[in-house]
C-alpha cells in the first residue's frame, strides 16, 4: 500500500521539551533517509551576549540549556578565567565538579524516564523520575535550587557545601547507587527492554568518528572519546573513573553507557566529597576582561560542548560562540534512522538524548506509495506499542 | 455547577507546548506528574492533542518560528479554554527579552489567563497554577491572588 | 600528545602558516585563506577526524571576518584561522575533508552570509524559512531592536 506518511508531531507532548521536526522518506515500514529540521529553538543567544556584561551572560548563558545549564555556564567561566588568567581555588573546582556529576546524573535519569516512556513503558518512567527526585534534593541542598543553580562566577563558586549536608548527600549517593545498579540489571536482563533496543539505530564506530559525533553516542559506538578524560578541566584530573563505551553500536549500547556514567558519577561524587580540599571557594575577578580568546571544552550529559570567547577589551564580549552537542549528533541520527521501522523512530530519535525535543513535526513520504502523511511522535511511540504487542 | 463544569473541575485535561524556551521549565512541568508530586491524583491528565483538552500550559518565550504554530494549537482548543503560562520566559521573554528570533511573552500571541513566574518554578507551583485556573475558570468571581509565598 | 609535538608535526608543512600554543592542549594556526584546504587535507592525512566546530568572527572595521575551525585530536583542540573578506566573503566546503563538519557550515552561512562554495546542503539551519534574505544576524552591523 502506497502512502506518504507525514507526521506533524505537535510541539505539544507530555514528556518531551523542545520543537523539531523529522522528514522520513520511508518503504513500506522502513526508514529509507531522514531530515531533522532544528530552527524552532534558535532564540538568538550569541547575539545577545555581546550586548550583555560578562556577568550578566551568566544568567543568560545559564539558560541556554535547563538540564546542561551548569555545563555551559562552566564552558564559559573556564573561557573567561583563561584569558583573564585567573587561577581558580580547588576546592571551587571540586565543588564544579561535583555539580557538574551530579547535573550528568539527572540528565541521564531523566533520559531513562523518556527513553521507557518511548517504549511504552510508563512504569519505567515513574520509577526513574522518582529517584531522579533525590539529585534534585541534593542539587537544591547544595545549591539553592533544583534547576538553574546560579552557582558559577568568574573566579570560582558562589556557595560552598556545608559540613553539615556531607552526611545526607552521603546517604543520596548511596541511594542512588543502589538504584542505578537496579536499573542496569533492568537493562540488561529484561526482555522488553532488550527487544526494543538491541540491534536498533546501528552507528557504525568508522561511522561515528568521521560524521563527530559526541557523548554517549559515540562512546556507545566503542569510541573512547570523553573531555573529562582527555582534556581535563575542573577537578577531573585527580578523580579516578572509567570512561564507559559498549561496542554494540546500537540504541542498547547508548543506554549501557548512560547507566554506566550514572555509576561512574557516583563514584567521582563519593570522591570528591571525601577530598575536598580546604580554602576558599572564590577569588575576586577583575572587572575588564582584556583583550584575548580561549578554547574552552566540557563534558556535558550529551557530548562534547565547546565555546569559543574572544575579548576586545570592553565591558561585552565581542564574540561567544557556543556549539551544544546535540547539533554535533545531528548528521547521525540522520544516519541511524536508514532501514528502522516507523515504530522505532522515536526510540531511535530519543537514543542521541537529544536536547532539540521530539516535540516537533515528523513528516513521511513513502516513495513507493507516492503520499505524504503528517502525524504525531506521540503516534508513532504507540504504533510501536502495537507492533511489539504492548498495550 | 453543571455536570459539565464539575467534570471540568475536577479533572481537567492539559496539553503542554514549549514554544522554545530552554526545558527547565518543562522538566518541572512533567515533574509535576511523576510520583513526588503526582498531578494524576487531582485527575489532572496530560494529553497530547489540544483539542482534548481544558488547559494550554505554554512554557518558554515565543520564537518567531513557535508564534503562528502557537496560535494554531490554541485555535483547536474547544471553548471554554484557559492557558496557564508557566515560567517568566511565558510572561515577558526574560533573559531572551530583545532576542532577534524571539517575539516575547506568551500573550503577545494569545490571551492568558495565569502566570506561574519562577526560573523554572517549582513543581508545586505549577500545581497552584492549574488550581488558580481551575477557580478562574469554574468561580470567576472567587479567583484569587495566588497563596504561593 | 604534548602541544610542542603537534606544533612539531605541523610547523613548515604548509607555508605561511603561523603556529601559536597558548597553553597545553591547545594549538592555535593561522594559515592563509588560500591554504586552508591544504592545511585541512594536511591534519586528516595526519589521522584527525573530529570536527568540534566551525566559528566565525565579524571584524567589521578591518572589513574581514575570521573563519576558525575548531579540530580535535590527540588531547588537542587545534584551532585553524583564516582571514577572508567581509565584501566578498566566500570559502570553500571543508566537507571534502571533514564530512561532520556540515552543520556548523550551514550555520556560518545562515548567520554571517558567508558563502560556502559546494557545500552539499545549502539550506538554512537556524533561521526561520522566511527571515528575510541578506539579512545576517550575527554581523556587527546587524542591530536588534
Amino acid at each position: 500500500m502506497k502512502e506518504n506518511i507525514v507526521i506533524p508531531v505537535g510541539p505539544q507532548h507530555p514528556s518531551f521539551k523542545e520543537p523539531m521536526r523529522l522528514d522520513l522518506s520511508v518503504d513500506g515500514e522502513k526508514v529509507v533517509s531522514a531530515d531533522i529540521i532544528v530552527s524552532f529553538n534558535h532564540r538568538g543567544v550569541e547575539k545577545a551576549t555581546e550586548a550583555r556584561t560578562y556577568t550578566q551572560n551568566l544568567y543568560l548563558i545559564e539558560r541556554v540549556c535547563g538540564i546542561c545549564s551548569h555545563s555551559h555556564v562552566n564552558c564559559f567561566c573556564q573561557a573567561v578565567e583563561e584569558i583573564l588568567g585567573l587561577e581558580v581555588p580547588e576546592r571551587a573546582q571540586y565543588i564544579r565538579t561535583f555539580i557538574g556529576e551530579l547535573e550528568r546524573m539527572q540528565s541521564h535519569l531523566f533520559w531513562f524516564g523518556v527513553a521507557g516512556h518511548m517504549i511504552g513503558w510508563d512504569t519505567f518512567l515513574m520509577y526513574t523520575w522518582k529517584d531522579r527526585e533525590r539529585v534534585n534534593d541534593m542539587l537544591e541542598l547544595t545549591t539553592g535550587n533544583r534547576v538553574h543553580y546560579a552557582l558559577n562566577t568568574v573566579g570560582g563558586v558562589r556557595r560552598d557545601i556545608r559540613e553539615e549536608d556531607m552526611e545526607r548527600l552521603k546517604r543520596g549517593l548511596g541511594f542512588l547507587e543502589e538504584r542505578t545498579r537496579y536499573y542496569m540489571h533492568v537493562m540488561t536482563e529484561e526482555e522488553t527492554f532488550l527487544k526494543r533496543t538491541v540491534g536498533l539505530g546501528l552507528l557504525p564506530t568508522e561511522m561515528a568518528k568521521r560524521l563527530c559525533a559526541v557523548g554517549p553516542t559515540i562512546r556507545g559506538s566503542n569510541v573512547k572519546f570523553d573531555v573529562r578524560a582527555d582534556d581535563p578541566y575542573a577537578a577531573y584530573g585527580d578523580l579516578d573513573f572509567s570512561v564507559v563505551t559498549s561496542d554494540t553500536c546500537d540504541v542498547w549500547g547508548r543506554t549501557y553507557v548512560k547507566a554506566g556514567e550514572v555509576l561512574q558519577s557516583i563514584r567521582m561524587c563519593n570522591q570528591i566529597l571525601d577530598e575536598l580540599p580546604g580554602g576558599e571557594v572564590r577569588v575576586k575577578a577583575p572587572s575588564r576582561v582584556p583583550a584575548g580568546e580561549a578554547v574552552t571544552r566540557y563534558e556535558a550529559p550529551r557530548g562534547e560542548l565547546i565555546y569559543y570567547v574572544k575579548s576586545n577589551g570592553g565591558n561585552t564580549p565581542e564574540r561567544i560562540k557556543i556549539r551544544s552537542p546535540t547539533l554535533a549528533n545531528w548528521l547521525v541520527m540522520t544516519e541511524m534512522l536508514k532501514g528502522v521501522y516507523i515504530a522505532d523512530v522515536p526510540i531511535v530519535t530519543d537514543a542521541i538524548d537529544p536536547c532539540l525535543c521530539c516535540s516537533g513535526r515528523v513528516t513521511i513520504t513513502d516513495h513507493s506509495r507516492g503520499e505524504r502523511m503528517v502525524t504525531t511522535l506521540d503516534a508513532l511511540r504507540k504504533r510501536g506499542m502495537d507492533r511489539r504487542g504492548i498495550s | 455547577m453543571g455536570l459539565m463544569q464539575w467534570a471540568r473541575m475536577k479533572s481537567p485535561w492539559i496539553c503542554h507546548f514549549n514554544t522554545g524556551g530552554c526545558n527547565a521549565c518543562d522538566i518541572e512541568v512533567i515533574a509535576a506528574l511523576t510520583p513526588r508530586f503526582d498531578l494524576e491524583r487531582f485527575g489532572i491528565l496530560l494529553k497530547g492533542s489540544p483539542r482534548h483538552s481544558d488547559i494550554l500550559i505554554v512554557t518558554g518565550p515565543v520564537t518567531l518560528q513557535s508564534e503562528a504554530r502557537l496560535k494554531r494549537v490554541y485555535d483547536q482548543m474547544a471553548e471554554p479554554r484557559s492557558v496557564l503560562v508557566v515560567g517568566v520566559c511565558g510572561c515577558s521573554g526574560s533573559v531572551y527579552h530583545g532576542c532577534y528570533n524571539v517575539r516575547g511573552g506568551v500573550d503577545t500571541v494569545i490571551p492568558v489567563d495565569a502566570y506561574v513566574g519562577g526560573c523554572p518554578p517549582r513543581p508545586s507551583e505549577i500545581i497552584d497554577g492549574v488550581v488558580q485556573v481551575l477557580n478562574k475558570m469554574t468561580r470567576p468571581d472567587q479567583a484569587t491572588e495566588s497563596t504561593a509565598p | 600528545m604534548k602541544s610542542e609535538q603537534v606544533r612539531g608535526l605541523i610547523e613548515g608543512k604548509v607555508p605561511g602558516i603561523v603556529i601559536r600554543v597558548p597553553r597545553e592542549r591547545r594549538v592555535m594556526v593561522h594559515a592563509p585563506q588560500e591554504r586552508l584546504m591544504e592545511v585541512l587535507g594536511f591534519l586528516r592525512d595526519q589521522g584527525v577526524t573530529h570536527v568540534s566546530t566551525i566559528s566565525a568572527v565579524d571584524r567589521m572595521e578591518e572589513k574581514l571576518f575570521e573563519v576558525l575551525y575548531h579540530l580535535y585530536w590527540e588531547n588537542n583542540e587545534i584551532t585553524v584561522r583564516v582571514e577572508i573578506s567581509r565584501e566578498n566573503p566566500v570559502i570553500p566546503t571543508v566537507t571534502t575533508v571533514f564530512p561532520g563538519a556540515l552543520p556548523y557550515e550551514r550555520e556560518v552561512q545562515d548567520l554571517f552570509g558567508i558563502r560556502i562554495e559546494h557545500i552539499p546542503d545549502p539550506r538554512r539551519i537556524l533561521l526561520p524559512d522566511d527571515w528575510p534574505a541578506g539579512v545576517y544576524p550575527l554581523r556587527k552591523d546587524y542591530t536588534v531592536k
